[in-house]
C-alpha cells in the first residue's frame, strides 16, 4: 500500500515532470486510439455483418442456369430451403448508361433489409438499394424505368448479397450511379428462373439445368467482405506493434532521463530509510497514472474516430446497424499494455539507480573522462575547425547514449513517415503495374452465366473490335481453394505473359508459385486434372492462371467447346460500348476495371490515411519527446556556458551543429528502416486477388525528411527560447545531476 | 558505553592504477551520547567514514559494531532498516526534497518511523521554523533549509545524528547557530551527534575530536 507521503511525492513529481508526462500521454493516446479503433472496426464489422447475413438469410449456395419449379422442388426434397428466382440486367440507354439489375424477391432467402417503405406487391413496384437511392436522388414513391417498364419505388433497402456493389467478377465495386439493384415481385419477369438460392447443405446434388454452382465462401461479395476484414485485421495488429516498439523505446529513454535527473533525490530518500519498493511505487505510480490517462484518452478518441471511419466505410460497403460499440476487453487490454509498457520501462530505468548505495546515488554521476575522438587524430582537419564546431563534435561523441537516443527518435519518426507514405505509394505502384505494364486489352466482354458455343453462329462480329481473343474464364480448385483460370485462344497477348508458353502448360502468377512452393516444370492438380507449370509471371491484381484451349484439351478429355469472355482492343471504344449496350451485352472497359480497383482499395486507403495521420502525430510526439530529453540533458551545460560568457547565439550554434549531425545520421537510417518495415509487412496485405508491390516514391522520402527536419527546427526554436530564459544563478545552485 | 566500535576499517575505490584508499585500517571507539567531531581536510576520508557509520556505504574490510551488531554484515534491506530506525542525517547541501514543503519534508521522516504529523510540527518548532512550515525549499534561505534538514533528522528521535559538514554551505553566523542547535539537541534529547568538518573552530564545542588524514586516524 502506497503511503501518504509517497503519494504526495508522486503527485508533486508529476507536476514537475509535466512536459515528459505529456509526451508520454500523447504517445500512448495515439497508439491506443489506433489500436482500439481498428480492432473495434474489425470486431464490430464482423459481428454486425455475420448477424446481418444470418438474420436476413444470405444464401449458402447459388445455382446458376435455367431452372423450373421441378428443379427447386428436387432441392427442397433434400431438406434444404431453396427458392427459384430471376435476375436480369437492363441497360438504360440514356446518357448515364445506367445498368439496373432486377432481382425477384423470394420468401426465405436473401431477404432485403428495409430502411424505409414496404415490400413491393405488384409487378409495377420495386425496392431500391439505399446507396443507389442516395446516388440517383430517388425516394420512396418515385418512379424508375427498367427494361421499358415504369416501376414505383415502394421502399429503400439493403441486402446481404449486396454488402458490396458487385456487378460481376470484374466490376466488383460498381459505382452506385452506374449500377443499381432493384427487388421486384416474380411476376415482373416473363422468363423462368435463372438462379436457385439455397440455405442448407444439399450435398453433391446439382439440379438439372445448372451451369455453375457457387457457395457462399466464393461469392465475390463475401470474399470482399472477408478480405476487408482480414486487411483491417492486419492493420490492427501490425501497425500498433510497430508503433508500440517505437513508443516503448522513446518511453524508456524518457523515463530513464527523468529518473536520472532525480538520482540525488532518490539517494536522499534511500538515505532517510525509504525502501526501494516505496521508491519504485513513487515513480511507477506517476508513469502508470500517465499511462492510464493516455490509454483512456486514446479510448475516448476512438469513439469519435470509429464513427468517422465507419461513416467513410459506409460508402464502400453497406451493413445496416454498423456503428461504434464499446468492447471492454479492448479498452482493458490497451490500458493493461500501456501501464505495463510504462511500468516495465520505468522499472528498467530505476534499476540503473536503485542498486546503488545511498552514498553513491547522492553523488552526481561521474562524467565520462574526455578522450580524443577519431577526428582529433586527423589534426589537419581538426585544427581548421572553429572552437564551437570542435565543442559540438566532442560533445556529440562524449555522451553517446543520449546522442543515439535522440537519433533513434528522429530515425523512428522518419521511418514511420517513410513507411506510411510508402505504403500508399505501393498501392499506386501496384495499380500502375497492372494497368500500364500488364494489361494490354481495352475491354473485356462477358457472356455470363451462360457461355457461348464456338460453333454457334452468334459469335460476336463487330467492326469496332480491332483484335480479340476468346477465353473461358472459370473458377478452379487447387489445394481446396478457389482460383481463376483463363483458357485462351492461341497467341493470346491481351496481358503481358509469355504467350508461347500457353501451349506448353499453365502460366501462374509469382504469388501462387511462392504460396504453393512450385517452379516451372512442376505439376499442379487443377480440379483433379494434372497440369504442368510452363511459366511464372509477376502479377499484382486479379491474379489469374492462363493456359490455351489446345493445352487444356490435352489434359481434360471432355472440355466443352465454349467461351464466356472476349478480351479485345479497339480504336473506337465509344462506338464499341454503344453497340454492346444496345445489344444488352455485359462488358467492362479497362477504365471500368481501374475505377473498380480504386473502389476496392478505398477501404484500405481510408486505413492508410488514418495510419499516415497517426504516424505524423506519433512522429511529431516522438521528436518533441526526444527534444525534451536533449534539452533536459543539456540544460546545465548551456547554463554553465552562459556563466563562462558564451553568447546565446554561440550556444545555440553549438546545439544546431549537434542536431544537424543527428539528422544526417537519423534521416537515411529512417529511410532504410521505413523500407525494411514495408518489405516485411507487404506479405500480410497480399492475397489471391491482390499482391502488393512495395515502392516508396522520391516525393515520399522528401516529405518524410522535411517533416522530421521541420519538427526538429521547431524544437530547436523551443530550445533557443529555453536557453534565453535560463536563470544561470539558480540553475547552477540547483543542479540535480 | 560505546556507540560504534570500529576495527581495522578499510575502504577502497576503483581498481588497479585507479585504486584509491579512502580509509586505511581505521580502528576507533565512539562513545554514546557525546558530541563527536571528526576533523579532516578534503580527501581525508571523513565523509567515507560517516557513510560507513550510517550504513550508506559498505566497507571493503574490517568491522563496525553498533552495540553488538556488525553493520558490515548487513544486507541492503537491513541497512535501510537501520538507517530508518537509528540514524538521522544532516547533509552539507541539505538534500531536501524540492517537491515537498518544509513540513512535508519532515513528515517524510516521521511517516517512515511510524510517527504522526504532531512530531513533525514539534521538530520544526524546535528548530524555530514554525512560521515556515508550508514553504517549499526553494522559498527558504540556506540556513532555514539546513534547519528543516535538522528537524527532519531529529523528528524521529534517532539514536545518532550524523552530520556531514552541516555548516559548509552557510555563512559564519548561520553556521554558528546551526552548531548551537545541534549541541542543544545532543544535550536535551540525549542523542549522540557525530559531525564531520574541516573547520577546527567547530571542534571547540565537541566532547570528542578525532582527526583524520589520508584515511588514517592521526589523533
Amino acid at each position: 500500500m502506497i503511503s501518504k507521503i509517497s503519494l504526495l511525492i508522486a503527485v508533486r513529481k508529476m507536476r514537475s515532470h509535466i512536459p515528459q508526462l505529456l509526451g508520454l500521454i500523447l504517445l500512448l493516446t495515439v497508439g491506443v486510439c489506433f489500436f482500439i479503433t481498428l480492432f473495434t472496426i474489425v470486431f464490430r464489422y464482423e459481428e454486425t455483418a455475420e448477424k446481418y447475413i444470418s438474420d436476413y438469410d444470405y444464401a449458402d449456395v447459388t445455382f446458376y442456369g435455367r431452372f423450373n419449379d421441378e428443379s427447386v422442388k428436387a432441392l427442397r426434397e433434400r431438406g434444404v430451403i431453396a427458392e427459384g428466382r430471376t435476375v436480369q440486367d437492363f441497360r438504360d440507354l440514356g446518357e448515364n448508361a445506367l445498368i439496373f439489375r432486377a432481382v425477384s424477391l423470394t420468401n426465405n432467402v436473401n431477404i432485403p433489409y428495409i430502411y424505409e417503405g414496404v415490400l413491393p406487391e405488384n409487378s409495377d413496384e420495386c425496392l431500391l438499394l439505399k446507396r443507389n437511392a442516395a446516388a440517383l436522388g430517388i425516394a420512396v414513391g418515385d418512379m424508375v424505368t427498367i427494361g421499358g417498364k415504369t416501376l414505383t419505388v415502394t421502399g429503400i433497402s439493403a441486402s446481404p448479397e449486396y454488402i458490396y456493389m458487385v456487378q460481376n467478377e470484374r466490376i466488383m465495386m460498381a459505382q452506385p450511379d452506374c449500377f443499381a439493384v432493384v427487388y421486384v415481385v416474380p411476376d415482373f419477369f416473363e422468363m423462368g428462373y435463372n438462379e436457385i438460392v439455397v440455405i442448407g447443405d444439399a450435398g453433391d446434388f446439382v439440379p438439372d439445368g445448372t451451369f455453375q454452382a457457387i457457395t457462399r465462401s466464393d461469392y465475390t461479395n463475401y470474399i470482399l467482405y472477408r478480405n476487408d476484414l482480414s486487411e483491417i485485421g492486419s492493420f490492427a495488429y501490425i501497425f500498433p506493434t510497430i508503433f508500440s516498439v517505437l513508443i516503448a523505446a522513446v518511453i524508456y529513454v524518457m523515463l530513464l532521463r527523468s529518473i536520472q535527473k532525480d538520482r540525488r533525490q532518490i539517494g536522499t530518500m534511500k538515505a532517510l530509510g525509504m525502501s526501494d519498493g516505496k521508491i519504485i511505487g513513487i515513480y511507477l505510480s506517476q508513469f502508470c497514472i500517465a499511462a492510464l490517462i493516455g490509454a483512456l484518452l486514446g479510448g475516448a478518441a476512438t469513439i469519435f474516430i470509429c464513427d468517422l471511419i465507419i461513416d467513410i466505410f459506409s460508402a464502400m460497403f453497406e451493413v445496416p446497424t454498423l456503428s461504434f460499440a464499446f468492447y471492454p476487453i479492448l479498452w482493458f487490454g490497451a490500458m493493461v499494455v500501456s501501464v505495463l509498457l510504462c511500468a516495465i520501462s520505468g522499472l528498467i530505468a530505476l534499476t540503473r539507480i536503485l542498486p546503488l548505495l545511498p552514498a553513491h546515488a547522492m553523488r552526481p554521476r561521474i562524467p565520462k573522462s574526455g578522450r580524443k575522438i577519431l577526428l582529433e587524430h586527423a589534426e589537419f582537419i581538426w585544427k581548421r575547425l572553429t572552437f564551437n564546431t570542435r565543442y559540438a563534435l566532442k560533445n556529440t561523441l562524449r555522451n553517446k547514449s543520449r546522442f543515439f537516443a535522440v537519433v533513434l527518435g528522429m530515425c523512428g519518426s522518419c521511418a514511420l513517415l517513410t513507411f506510411s507514405l510508402g505504403f500508399y505509394n505501393s498501392i499506386t505502384r501496384t495499380q500502375d503495374e497492372y494497368f500500364d505494364g500488364f494489361a494490354n486489352y481495352d475491354i473485356i466482354i462477358n457472356f455470363e452465366p451462360i457461355p457461348h458455343i464456338f460453333e454457334n453462329a452468334e459469335q460476336l462480329e463487330i467492326s469496332q473490335i480491332d483484335e480479340s481473343f476468346k477465353a473461358l474464364v472459370m473458377p478452379v480448385k487447387i489445394l481446396d481453394d478457389n482460383y481463376i483460370l483463363a483458357i485462351t485462344e492461341e497467341g493470346f497477348d491481351m496481358v503481358n505473359i509469355p504467350a508461347a508458353e500457353l501451349q506448353n502448360g499453365v502460366i501462374i502468377p509469382e504469388y501462387f508459385a511462392k504460396l504453393w512452393k512450385v517452379k516451372v516444370g512442376d505439376k499442379l492438380d487443377i480440379n483433379g486434372y494434372t497440369a504442368v507449370i510452363s511459366a511464372i509471371t509477376p502479377q499484382h491484381l486479379g491474379l489469374t492462371m492462363y493456359t490455351s484451349f489446345d493445352y487444356a484439351k490435352t489434359i481434360i478429355d471432355e472440355l466443352p467447346p465454349v467461351y464466356n469472355t472476349i478480351y479485345a482492343r479497339s480504336g473506337d471504344m465509344a462506338a464499341l460500348t454503344e453497340i454492346l449496350i444496345k445489344n444488352n451485352i455485359d462488358f467492362a472497359t479497362i477504365a471500368d476495371d481501374n475505377t473498380s480497383f480504386d473502389s476496392i482499395m478505398e477501404s484500405m486507403s481510408v486505413l492508410i490515411w488514418f495510419m499516415i495521420f497517426c504516424s505524423v502525430v506519433l512522429g511529431f510526439t516522438v521528436l518533441y519527446s526526444v527534444g525534451l530529453i536533449n534539452l533536459s540533458a543539456r540544460e546545465y551545460e548551456y547554463m554553465f556556458m552562459g556563466v563562462m560568457g558564451e553568447s546565446h547565439r554561440r550556444i545555440l550554434t553549438a546545439h544546431v551543429k549537434e542536431t544537424l549531425l543527428q539528422l544526417v545520421i537519423a534521416v537515411p537510417l529512417g529511410f532504410l528502416s521505413g523500407n525494411l518495415i514495408l518489405d516485411a509487412i507487404k506479405g500480410e496485405f497480399s492475397n489471391s486477388s491482390f499482391v502488393i508491390s512495395a515502392a516508396i516514391f522520391p516525393q515520399s522520402y522528401v516529405a518524410a525528411a522535411l517533416a522530421v527536419i521541420g519538427v526538429t527546427a521547431v524544437m530547436t526554436a523551443v530550445t533557443s527560447r529555453h536557453i534565453k530564459g535560463l536563470d544561470i544563478v539558480e540553475g547552477l545552485k540547483g543542479r540535480d545531476e | 558505553m560505546s556507540l560504534f566500535t570500529i576495527s581495522n576499517l578499510t575502504k577502497t575505490y576503483g581498481e588497479g592504477h585507479a585504486k584509491v584508499v579512502a580509509l586505511n585500517n581505521v580502528s576507533l571507539d565512539l562513545p554514546e551520547g557525546k558530541f563527536i567531531v571528526i576533523l579532516g581536510a578534503s580527501g581525508s576520508g571523513k565523509s567515507t567514514l560517516l557513510n560507513m557509520l550510517g550504513c550508506m556505504d559498505r566497507a571493503t574490510s574490517g568491522s563496525i559494531y553498533f552495540g553488538k551488531t556488525d553493520l558490515n554484515t548487513f544486507n541492503k534491506r537491513q541497512m535501510t532498516a537501520f538507517r530508518g530506525e537509528y540514524i538521522g542525517f544532516v547533509f552539507q547541501s541539505y538534500n531536501l526534497l524540492p517537491d515537498l514543503t518544509a513540513l512535508e519534508n519532515v513528515e517524510f521522516s516521521t511517516e517512515l518511523a511510524g510517527l504522526s504529523r504532531k512530531e513533525a510540527l514539534s521538530a520544526l518548532n524546535s528548530v524555530g521554523l514554525s512560521e515556515r512550515v508550508n514553504h517549499y525549499p526553494a522559498e527558504l534561505s540556506g540556513g532555514e533549509q539546513q534547519r528543516v534538514s535538522i528537524a527532519r533528522a531529529i523528528a524521529k528521535n534517532p539514536k545518532v545524528l550524523l552530520c556531514d559538514e552541516p555548516t559548509g554551505a552557510l555563512d559564519f553566523n548561520t553556521g554558528n547557530m546551526i552548531i548551537e542547535l545541534l549541541k542543544n539537541i545532543q544535550k536535551t534529547q540525549n542523542t549522540s551527534v557525530l559531525l564531520i568538518t574541516h573547520n577546527r573552530e567547530i571542534a571547540d564545542v565537541a566532547d570528542v575530536v578525532i582527526t583524520l588524514r589520508s584515511g588514517e586516524v592521526v589523533q
